[in-house]
């Protein structure tokens, strides 16, 4: 085992706590835990930040091209975006037990995958590749958000929230999720923009519609027709939640599943 | 006010008012064709045509041209005639850098042309040596005759065949220097010419005919590419005369452990030439007398390829999707930022405003 690995299990269990203080925190009628929830996921954060400069430091280059780089990456973005939200937006506080899960999940994943290095291609040497990634990593951390609140809209264990603090009027949650999935979509189509860009410098091409573009694509699309059929219908909290946890749902596919399965990948990826 | 409030009272707006809801009343008749129904059809459509031409096939081309249209009349319609673009400008900006993108991005269909060229250390680029993989609907002339030359070529390799930056030296016609290299085009006229990763070595030739006079110069005769195919640096060529001959050259060995860099002087400077089963090893400068003349060999160089593209719709579609960007943002921020009313009063609709 690398000494940099060694980071992330102080981030693993921190989102542990994090997870089972936020279910305590709904539960409990007096006590204020939210200080040591958003306390314990930034305490992540910074754990996992440390292991990727290990990282970084070790071999030189950043951590963009192998699966276990892009897990530990987007583990550490989804937990910065997430504990900021967390700290300064109260009411996404609600979706701290699903975006703690999400957290824990990206970690046993990264520690079940193999954490060799691969040289960057020669193309990633150009500041298109931070403008995209920097969109892209924004983009996910706000559908978690949005996803985590969305799941709050139908999740049956509302009834057993004693908190007062999180009695959130349904609307007021329906409101903060249509806010972080219009962000959202604003971030993935800079994401996408960059990408063009860098792909026509690359490869010659801005578009050639492979599994991780086409993928990318239909997870706009999604985020547009919803944007428009809000204007058309009224969108109860299910088909929203459902509709949060759908975009949720492809650009974790697109994400952490097509570039690494796809038989024909993107080409960045090879 | 909120915003479900606002969007009511902005549709409701009746003709009669200001000069520009004048103009709406009497585009009343487009609202039917700018339905955001038909906008979320279009939008289904893209997305369907996006999977079928993943998969490779004309039919998802078709499919997003006809989507593309069907979504441009609908943009069109609803920015002559939907009052909420006048109440919301970044929006109505937003939408019309979306027009202005499709419209870039068929011109660019229309205009674009792919095609492919080796070239060899030294040679002139010649647009009759390009080989052409698309060719676009609207004129297009190749960059002219001798609009580049090429320079010296060198690709770094990490051990274990790892192919690290390629840096391909050209000279321009006004004799400026540019290095392509992976993620640098060489640009000349809105033609970008990208280096591939396919090169190898050639071994140039001279042909003097057997009356005499001055020589023909043949070029360079390309071996397979390498280290690709390193075992297999043969070639057959068949001379002017018809002398069918075998060529071949001996790269020195690749390092395994270290980083290397495959430049022309990576192969040894002799050409092992073929004739009826008897081998002769050339060194640059000697000729070989065949029935019909004598051909020169003048020594080892390297060749690589290149793919163009030309797409003069590029930049239009980059300040497009930039303004689309910028008006989505200040939008959003018009929309959220908003500073919220401090009290949660329910409306008598039961609705929430916020
Ligand atoms: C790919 C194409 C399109 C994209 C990405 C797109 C994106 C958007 C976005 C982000 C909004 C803002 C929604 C909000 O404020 O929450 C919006 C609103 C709107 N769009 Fe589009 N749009 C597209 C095509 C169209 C087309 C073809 C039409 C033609 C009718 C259209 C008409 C509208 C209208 C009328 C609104 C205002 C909806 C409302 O807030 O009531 N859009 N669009």
């Amino acid at each position: 085992m690398n000494d940099y690995t060694l980071f992330l299990y102080p981030a693993a269990v921190a989102y542990h706590l994090a997870a089972v203080l936020s279910i305590q925190e709904l539960i409990d009628r007096c006590n204020d835990y939210s200080r040591w929830i958003g306390g314990t996921i930034l305490t992540g954060t910074l754990f996992v930040t440390l292991a990727i400069a290990g990282r970084w430091l070790t071999y030189g280059q950043g951590p963009f091209l192998t699966m276990y780089e892009v897990l530990i990456s987007s583990l550490f973005s989804l937990s910065l975006i997430y504990g900021l939200a967390y700290a300064f937006v109260p009411i996404t506080r609600i979706g701290a037990p699903f975006a703690a899960g999400t957290m824990l999940l990206l970690f046993f994943w990264a520690a079940e995958t193999d954490p060799g290095i691969r040289l960057l291609p020669p193309t990633y040497e150009t500041p298109w590749l931070w403008v995209h990634v920097i969109f892209g990593k924004l983009f996910l951390g706000c559908c978690l958000v949005a996803t985590s609140l969305g799941v709050w809209l139908i999740t049956p264990l509302k009834r057993f929230v004693r908190s007062v603090r999180y009695m959130w009027v349904p609307q007021q949650i329906e409101r903060q999720v249509w806010i972080w999935l219009s962000i959202a979509f604003l971030f993935h189509s800079a994401m996408l923009i960059a990408g063009a860009v860098w792909a026509q410098d690359a490869w010659g091409r801005y578009w050639d519609w492979d599994p991780l573009e086409t993928w990318a694509f239909i997870t706009w699309l999604c985020m547009a027709i919803a944007l428009h059929l809000r204007s058309v219908y009224h969108l109860g909290p299910r088909s929203l939640s459902l509709l949060a946890m759908g975009v949720f749902v492809l650009a974790f596919l697109t994400f952490f599943g097509v570039p690494f399965i796809s038989i024909n990948p993107h080409q960045g990826a090879v | 006010m909120s915003e479900s409030t606002m969007i009511t009272r902005a549709s409701r707006l009746k003709p009669g008012g200001s000069g520009g809801q004048r103009g709406e009343g009497r585009l009343k008749w487009l609202r039917p064709v700018a339905s955001l129904r038909i906008t979320s059809l279009g939008l289904l459509l893209l997305g369907a045509g996006g999977v079928v031409a993943s998969r490779q096939s004309d039919a998802g081309q078709w499919l997003i041209i006809v989507s593309l249209l069907l979504l441009a009349i609908n943009l069109s319609a609803a920015l002559l005639s939907s009052p909420l673009f006048r109440v919301r400008p970044a929006l109505f900006g937003m939408h019309v850098g979306l027009l202005l993108l499709a419209l870039a991005l068929a011109y660019g269909q229309l205009s674009r042309f792919r095609g492919h060229f080796e070239i060899t250390e030294g040679q002139e680029f010649d647009p009759r040596q390009v080989i052409v993989d698309r060719q676009a609907a609207l004129p297009t002339a190749l960059p002219l005759e001798a609009a580049f030359a090429q320079g010296a070529i060198k690709i770094d390799y990490a051990p274990g065949m790892m192919r690290r930056q390629t840096r391909s030296r050209v000279v321009l016609a006004n004799n400026r220097e540019w290095t392509a290299s992976e993620g640098q085009p060489l640009i000349i006229d809105d033609y970008r010419f990208y280096v591939t990763h396919n090169k190898g070595f050639s071994a140039l030739i001279s042909w003097w005919p057997v009356q005499g006079g001055s020589p023909t110069h043949l070029g360079s005769l390309h071996f397979p590419s390498y280290p690709r195919l390193a075992p297999m640096q043969t070639l057959s060529w068949m001379a002017p005369d018809g002398t069918a001959l075998t060529f071949e050259i001996r790269p020195t060995n690749i390092p395994q452990d270290d980083d290397w860099t495959l430049s022309g002087t990576m192969a040894e400077a002799l050409l092992l030439v073929t004739l009826n089963g008897l081998t002769t090893r050339l060194q640059p400068g000697e000729a070989m007398r065949l029935p019909g003349g004598m051909f020169r060999f003048e020594g080892v160089k390297m060749w690589i390829g290149y793919r163009i593209f030309y797409d003069p719709s590029l930049y239009w579609c980059f300040a497009s999707a930039l303004i689309v960007i910028c008006c989505l943002a200040v939008h959003l921020a018009g929309r959220y930022l908003r500073k919220p009313k401090t009290n949660i009063t329910l409306a008598d609709t039961g609705k929430v405003t916020i």
